[in-house]
């Protein structure tokens, strides 16, 4: 029984120690999530899925958000995304919102996710940190 | 015994500082929009007002779409700044131009240099002197005389070569004499505060800039019609140049209209003149950034420091055409005189006046061709108001001092100006003597609404005294009303008035539910120049204008033009 409890002790000991490192790792380590976000004029047939799409992307835990889009960068890494009152509106321009020298957050990014609507946005990724969230206008 | 005259001493000044506090304290900080309404209806209650709902409808035309041209005054509205004396054998051109360099004072460029010119009697190739006269005219009301053939002058100079597009587009046979009399550039000014979050967000503050922070909500911007002012025609076309990347072909695709539609929802009003626009960010009101020309940023002493200037568009070089088919001696007569005012001396007075600042100014686009920019006005006309109605109340003057020719005139304006009223926007007709009437409900203008309110306008008559407080309150609790039905609605009241409240409730009583409810109002006064008609329009940033017999029509379909 002693043996056993000695053996408890250590065993969560270990793993309390173990897993507190990890935290704080993780927590001094986050992962870079950037997430650019099409605001073009076509968006405007899939705006209503934008803010769901961004909530799944968030869920992520010991990570840090940038939200950009082809206008401007909305804010740098945070702990949140916050959407505030974006609109769809005028031409599409990707190339603005995936140019690396405008958002060198591109540069550092763990995992980048494009949400956009054009066609064969899929050809956009350039590794396997890019995921192509390609939204399609709900059925009615 | 001292102590106790301390004691009193300490209790008095106590006292002062108790008052103080309590005064200070006390100071009313407006109400709010609830306490407002509350307030406006405590005092309808000592107003005498009644509905007389108008049942019969009047015969009304929808032949074709309605166009200002329709409308225009008699050119002799527009004074003659420069009108000299020509005596035979003389050669007189007459130029319309545009205000601001052909106005008074700070304004009067062209008036020097046009009278140093008729006194340097300059001679043409064939011994005749050359003379010019100056018409000081806006130079889209300009441009409407011209297009419309309703008057021509020998030559046109606006600020810049947009019109002279237009009216290339509308078939007009124009000469260019000189492509730049002087130089000057449009911009958005706003505060350095202001500017500084812009830069902090964007890197850089360039007019692509601008219009995505007014999409976004960061700031508010005001800008002039485009119909009638350079600097609001140049603004629209930046708009939407700058996200069709300068293509004229693409500027009126759907996409780019989407980004004027988007920033056009952050603008809280469309203003008549610049000065409304000035005083509202001046004073910390609804705007942060408006549009006005570096001559006139120069020159005004409350922007000398604090604010910042950044260029859009076209070049404002004020463009010198000859209009229509010109004998061979006016043609030369122009051409003296362009060049004389490209002349050092004159050049110098120009800088003098605030031009000619900015020269290494570039357009980042051509001006597109003139139909692009004939139909560029029309998508600004339907898309204004960015998907939100405009609910209006005309509150009309039939006092005794409106018997006769004002109230005819006053009726044949308004029913001319309700045609540019957008059929999607809502109306409502409300007159007032000392006593207060509500004839037409708020209701959509569709055309039984419209037959309606032509109706209730033909039957109006004079007669008795002027509460147009009473008037204001009642109109306001019908916009209160509509805006509680539809909270997306631009509410706004304008008021029509042709003299002194005598009856009813006064300015002071009203004015803190006027600043409660925010709704603007729009004050025309006929033959009336009234200061307090000022004063209950800058109360929430509208405009006040002051029309007579000669130009009510033309006021009216132009203020409605630009905000309905």
């Amino acid at each position: 029984m002693k043996q056993f409890l000695l053996w408890c002790v250590v065993f969560f000991g270990l793993y309390g120690v173990l897993s507190s490192a990890y935290h704080l790792h993780l927590t001094s380590h986050p992962r870079r999530v950037l997430v650019a976000v099409d605001t073009s004029f076509p968006m405007q047939a899939v705006w209503s899925q934008v803010p769901d799409t961004l909530a799944t992307i968030q869920v992520q835990r010991y990570t840090l958000f940038s939200l950009i889009t082809d206008k401007v960068r909305i804010h740098p890494w945070q702990s949140r995304l916050e959407f505030g009152h974006l609109q769809p509106y005028a031409p599409r321009a990707l190339a603005q919102m995936l140019d690396r020298h405008r958002y060198p957050e591109m540069a550092v990014a763990d995992q980048i996710y494009v949400v956009t609507n054009a066609i064969n946005s899929t050809a956009l990724a350039e590794d396997k940190r890019w995921h192509i969230v390609q939204l399609q206008p709900l059925a009615p | 015994m001292r102590t106790s005259k301390f004691v009193v001493l300490a209790l008095v000044l106590l006292g002062v500082i108790a008052g103080v506090l309590v005064w200070q304290l006390g100071t009313p900080r407006g109400l709010t929009y609830t306490q407002a309404v509350s307030q406006l209806d405590s005092l309808l209650k000592r107003v005498s007002w009644s509905e007389s709902i108008v049942t019969r409808k009047a015969t009304v035309t929808v032949d074709r779409a309605p166009d200002l041209q329709d409308t225009l005054p008699d050119i002799s509205k527009f004074e003659l700044v420069v009108n000299p004396t020509v005596a035979p054998g003389e050669v007189a051109v007459e130029i319309f131009a545009s205000v601001e360099k052909a106005g008074k004072g700070f304004d009067g460029w062209l008036v020097e240099v046009a009278n140093d010119f008729n006194r340097s009697n300059l001679r043409l190739r064939n011994g005749q002197s050359a003379k010019v006269k100056i018409r000081a005219i806006a130079s889209g009301e300009g441009y409407q005389f011209i297009a419309a053939q309703k008057y021509l002058p020998d030559a046109y100079s606006p600020s810049h070569v947009l019109w002279m597009k237009m009216l290339a587009a509308k078939g007009i046979a124009l000469t260019p004499v000189s492509e730049r009399l002087l130089g000057d550039v449009a911009g958005i000014v706003m505060k350095e505060r202001v500017w500084r979050t812009l830069q902090s967000k964007y890197g850089t503050v360039e007019v692509q800039h601008v219009l995505d922070a007014v999409a976004q909500g960061s700031i508010a911007m005001g800008y002039t019609d485009p119909f009638v002012s350079s600097a609001g025609l140049n603004f629209l076309v930046a708009v939407l140049a700058t996200f069709a990347q300068g293509d004229p072909n693409k500027m009126l695709a759907d996409d780019v209209v989407s980004a004027f539609e988007a920033f056009q929802r952050g603008v809280p009003f469309v203003a008549l003149t610049t000065p409304q626009m000035r005083d509202s960010v001046q004073n910390d009101g609804s705007l942060e950034a408006f549009i006005v020309n570096r001559a006139v940023f120069a020159k005004a002493p409350a922007f000398q420091s604090g604010y910042a200037f950044i260029p859009y568009g076209i070049r404002h070089d004020s463009p010198l055409y000859g209009i229509g088919q010109l004998t061979t001696e006016k043609h030369e007569a122009l051409r003296l005189f362009a060049q004389f005012a490209s002349q050092a001396p004159a050049q110098k007075l120009a800088t003098e006046y605030g031009f000619n600042q900015l020269s290494d100014y570039t357009p980042a686009f051509a001006p597109p061709p003139g139909e692009v920019l004939i139909e560029a006005q029309r998508v600004w006309k339907r898309k204004k108001d960015a998907g939100r109605p405009i609910v209006a109340v005309f509150l009309g003057d039939v006092s005794g001092s409106m018997e006769g020719v004002p109230l005819r005139n006053l009726k044949r304006a308004l029913m001319a100006g309700s045609q540019f009223i957008d059929p999607e926007n809502s109306i409502g007709l409300v007159v007032f003597n000392q006593e207060v009437k509500q004839l037409l409900p708020v209701g959509k203008f569709t055309l039984n609404q419209r037959a309606l309110f032509t109706a209730a306008v033909q039957d109006m008559s004079a007669g008795g005294g002027t509460a147009m407080y009473d008037g204001i309150l009642v109109a306001l609790r019908m916009l209160v009303a509509a805006k509680a039905k539809q909270p997306e609605c631009k509410p706004l009241l304008i008021v029509l008035t042709d003299g002194e409240t005598n009856a009813g409730l006064s300015f002071d009583k009203v004015k803190p539910v006027i600043a409660g409810v925010k709704i603007p109002i729009y004050t025309i006064g006929y033959n009336a120049k009234l200061d307090i008609l000022r004063q209950i329009s800058a109360v929430n940033e509208a405009a006040s204008l002051n029309a007579d017999e000669g130009d009510i029509a033309y006021k009216i379909g132009a203020l409605l033009n630009a905000e309905m």
